[in-house]
């Protein structure tokens, strides 16, 4: 898996190409977003719409994300979301920890 | 509540104190481990003097009754020696026996006494008085019983009756040697002594042992009472870290303890501090949901409270906020200074700032907003901030401003150019048609580069906006193409460039927004007549694969573009420090405004160029059956 950082203004977004399907894979991505929400102040958006699907660990990399972004007050952005990912959110319940957007552009416009 | 001298012992117990002397300061811990070891030297030296006693006079007891015994054995066997001599009144025979038997050991004296008359034989020939049986007298006293006395100097003292058949009633006197167990006694005493001194040493040691490894304990049990009386200062608990682990453990536990109450009383200010708008409704936790950052500090700038945004945007670690002086954190200065204006009335009531630096964005700044009021009706003075980031919305007034400045300049130029040329050509009238057509030409272009930079403009701030968006159609590439060819190939002509179409000889109709891609397509082939000097050449040629992905490469021959600016030159507004291109007229929005547009189609634009060598531009558009293959 292949993780692209593009600038929006002061916004960065994370964009995973490929499914996180591995220990390595969620490590990496819970790495960079980790690095990324004391760089930027948690400015950054994670765009999944590369990304096909996820398995438990990159679940728990995101859920853990959420939270050291949660108790700054400040909401984990997703945007992109595809279909069967949408499912895996619902079906684990941790849908509402996250906030989606359907597309970048929307995504970088919450944070004016 | 105990007194300082309790914990420490200074005092110490009266039995202490006559030993040591009130000089000596026990340490907690010592009070037990003394009094144990005096308790147990002395009973070890009353036992051993006890003991001591009890044996020398069992001894001395032991030994006069063994002396007694042997003498009374010895005198009656004497006796009876005695009598057989006197009957056969044979006074050198006894006179004899009476020797031997005082120099077999222990008698002193031994005599054969006639009761009232004088010493008929003894040991000692000196105390013989009477010579001879003749000098015997019938009035001899009369026999008695054997006696037995006991002197004051451990000799043992027998008369023993003597009966004879014709000498009367005689005596024999024996006297032993002084009792001997008082040597033995003083052997015993002095032992006791060694063994006392001994002992006393060997207690010494064991003392030292003791209180290594139960002094802890025992200084931890003074703590214990000291705690009990109701002592709940920590310094006054804590115990010498000298007296072994659990001593050590015991001010680890006082110390966690400690950093409990500690927190615990920060959390009570914490509290206290939402109480008065009612921290039972969960505000404490609601200030932390929120992304704006809330920090409440006192008249010197320690802090009081921060939500978790306010640690977050400053760095601070929430457990050990509290208490904080912004003096000494990294806040800047300049919101330093703003606060303390606030909080000290000289700036009012009520101020802002924003600090930041707009330039250091690229590299992670920020750019944070602090909102300062001071809180009214409290006991001291406090202020309340709100702190914001507002980097984002500092960057986009910033990107509208310089795209209106942009813009400005940009609309400018063509208009200047319509104007004077619709000047010119009311002043030629319909006297000078050449004038004229010439005026409508540059009108005309004017008017075509004024709707191209407007629509960029357009399409700009709705990439901004984030509503930039394509509708996708059918899209004939043969009937694009020929809208490119006649636009363009006047403008190549006119400077004298080869601009080339290379088609494949059929075109498949795509799916995408067809104005979008022209548009992209229009800034790449513009830019390259642009920046291609007179007697250049343009290639535009067009490449579709298996799934109908579309590749536009287009060439030139112009002046070049450094590879270090390549990667630069997609980003808004943004142009070439080049004084080749000083001349050249653009407003740095196409090649940003192209990529935007292949991107929102699934695909890219590439650039592949060196200074003075042409550049290569390639765009992707992906086809429908990639596109597919791609959802699949």
């Amino acid at each position: 898996m292949r993780i692209e950082q593009k600038r929006h203004g002061a916004v960065t977004v994370i964009r995973p190409l490929g499914p996180v399907s591995n220990k390595g894979d969620a490590a990496r991505l819970a790495n960079e977003m980790s690095e990324l929400v004391k760089q930027t102040l948690g400015r950054f958006v994670l765009d999944a719409s590369e990304i096909t699907f996820i398995d438990s660990y990159g679940l728990e990399s995101l859920v853990d994300i959420s939270n050291e972004l949660g108790s700054s007050g400040k909401p984990f952005r997703i945007c992109g979301v595809c279909e069967t990912l949408r499912e895996v959110f619902a079906i684990t319940e941790v849908a509402p920890k996250f906030q989606q957007y359907e597309d970048v552009q929307t995504a970088v416009r919450s944070f004016l | 509540m105990p007194s300082e001298s309790e914990n420490t012992l200074s005092t110490g117990t009266p039995l202490i104190q006559r030993i040591f002397g009130n000089r000596i300061g026990l340490a907690r811990g010592e009070k037990f481990v003394a009094a144990t070891g005096m308790a147990f030297v002395s009973t070890l030296i009353f036992a051993l003097v006890t003991l001591s006693v009890l044996t020398t006079r069992s001894a001395d007891e032991m030994k006069t009754d063994l002396l007694t015994s042997n003498a009374i054995q010895l005198s009656t066997v004497l006796a009876s020696q005695a009598e057989i001599r006197i009957n056969e009144r044979d006074l050198s025979a006894l006179r004899r026996l009476l020797l031997d038997a005082a120099s077999a050991g222990n008698i002193e004296q031994c005599s054969v006494i006639v009761p009232g008359v004088g010493v008929l034989a003894s040991a000692d020939s000196k105390e013989t008085t009477i010579d001879t049986f003749d000098d015997l007298t019938a009035a001899a006293a009369p026999a008695s019983a054997r006696t037995v006395d006991l002197l004051e100097d451990g000799r043992v003292e027998i008369n023993e009756p003597l009966r004879t058949a014709e000498s009367g009633t005689l005596v024999l006197k024996l006297v032993t040697v002084p009792n001997q167990a008082a040597g033995f006694v003083g052997s015993i005493r002095l032992a006791s002594v060694a063994v006392g001194v001994t002992g006393l040493f060997a207690m010494l040691w064991i003392y030292r042992r003791f209180r290594s490894k139960l002094g802890g304990i025992s200084a931890v049990r003074d703590s214990l009472i000291a705690f009990g009386g109701g002592e709940r200062r920590t310094p006054c608990l804590v115990v010498s870290e000298s007296l072994g682990v659990e001593a050590a453990i015991w001010n680890t536990i006082l110390n966690e303890r400690e950093a409990v109450r500690q927190e615990s009383m920060n959390n009570e200010i914490r509290e206290s501090i939402l109480m008065q708008t009612g921290d039972g409704i969960g505000v404490a936790d609601a200030c932390n949901a929120l992304t704006q950052g809330i920090m409440v500090v006192d008249g010197d700038l320690h802090v009081l409270y921060a939500n978790g945004a306010a640690c977050s945007f400053l760095g601070f670690a929430r457990d050990s906020v509290v208490g904080l002086n912004l003096h000494t954190t990294s806040i800047d200065p300049v919101a330093i200074e703003a606060i303390e204006g606030v909080a000290s009335g000289a700036a009012g009531a009520r101020g802002n700032v924003e600090v930041g630096d707009l330039g250091k964005i690229q590299d992670g700044g920020t750019i944070l907003r602090f909102s300062i009021a001071q809180v009214p009706d409290a006991e001291d003075t406090r202020s309340i901030l709100m702190i914001q980031d507002i980097t984002q919305q500092r960057l986009s007034d910033e990107s509208r401003n310089s795209l209106m400045a942009q813009a400005t300049h940009e609309l400018r130029t063509p208009l200047t150019n319509i104007k004077l040329y619709v000047e010119e050509a009311i002043e030629a009238g319909s006297d000078d048609e050449a004038i004229r057509d010439t005026a409508l030409n540059v009108i005309n272009k004017e008017a075509r580069r004024l709707e191209r930079v407007i629509s960029d403009m357009m399409s700009v701030s709705e990439i901004e906006a984030g509503s930039l968006s394509i509708r996708s159609g059918d899209l004939r590439i043969d009937q694009m193409v020929d809208d490119l060819v006649a636009d363009y190939q006047p403008q190549a002509k006119e400077k004298s460039i080869a601009l080339d179409f290379d088609l494949p000889p059929k075109m498949p109709v795509l799916q995408g927004d067809r104005d979008r891609i022209g548009q992209a397509l229009h800034n790449l082939i513009g830019n390259a007549i642009k920046y291609t000097p007179e007697g250049g050449k343009v290639r535009v040629g067009f490449e579709f694969d298996e799934d109908d992905t579309m590749r536009v490469e287009v060439s030139d021959t112009g002046i070049g573009i450094d590879p270090a600016e390549c990667s630069k030159i997609f980003e808004k507004f943004y142009r070439a420090d080049d004084r080749r291109i000083v001349d050249v007229t653009g407003s740095g929005l196409g090649l940003a405004l192209a990529r935007e547009i292949a991107r929102l189609h699934g695909g890219d634009i590439t650039v592949d160029s060196a200074i003075d060598q042409g550049s290569t531009f390639t765009l992707t558009i992906p086809g429908t059956a990639a596109t597919q293959k791609k959802a699949a």
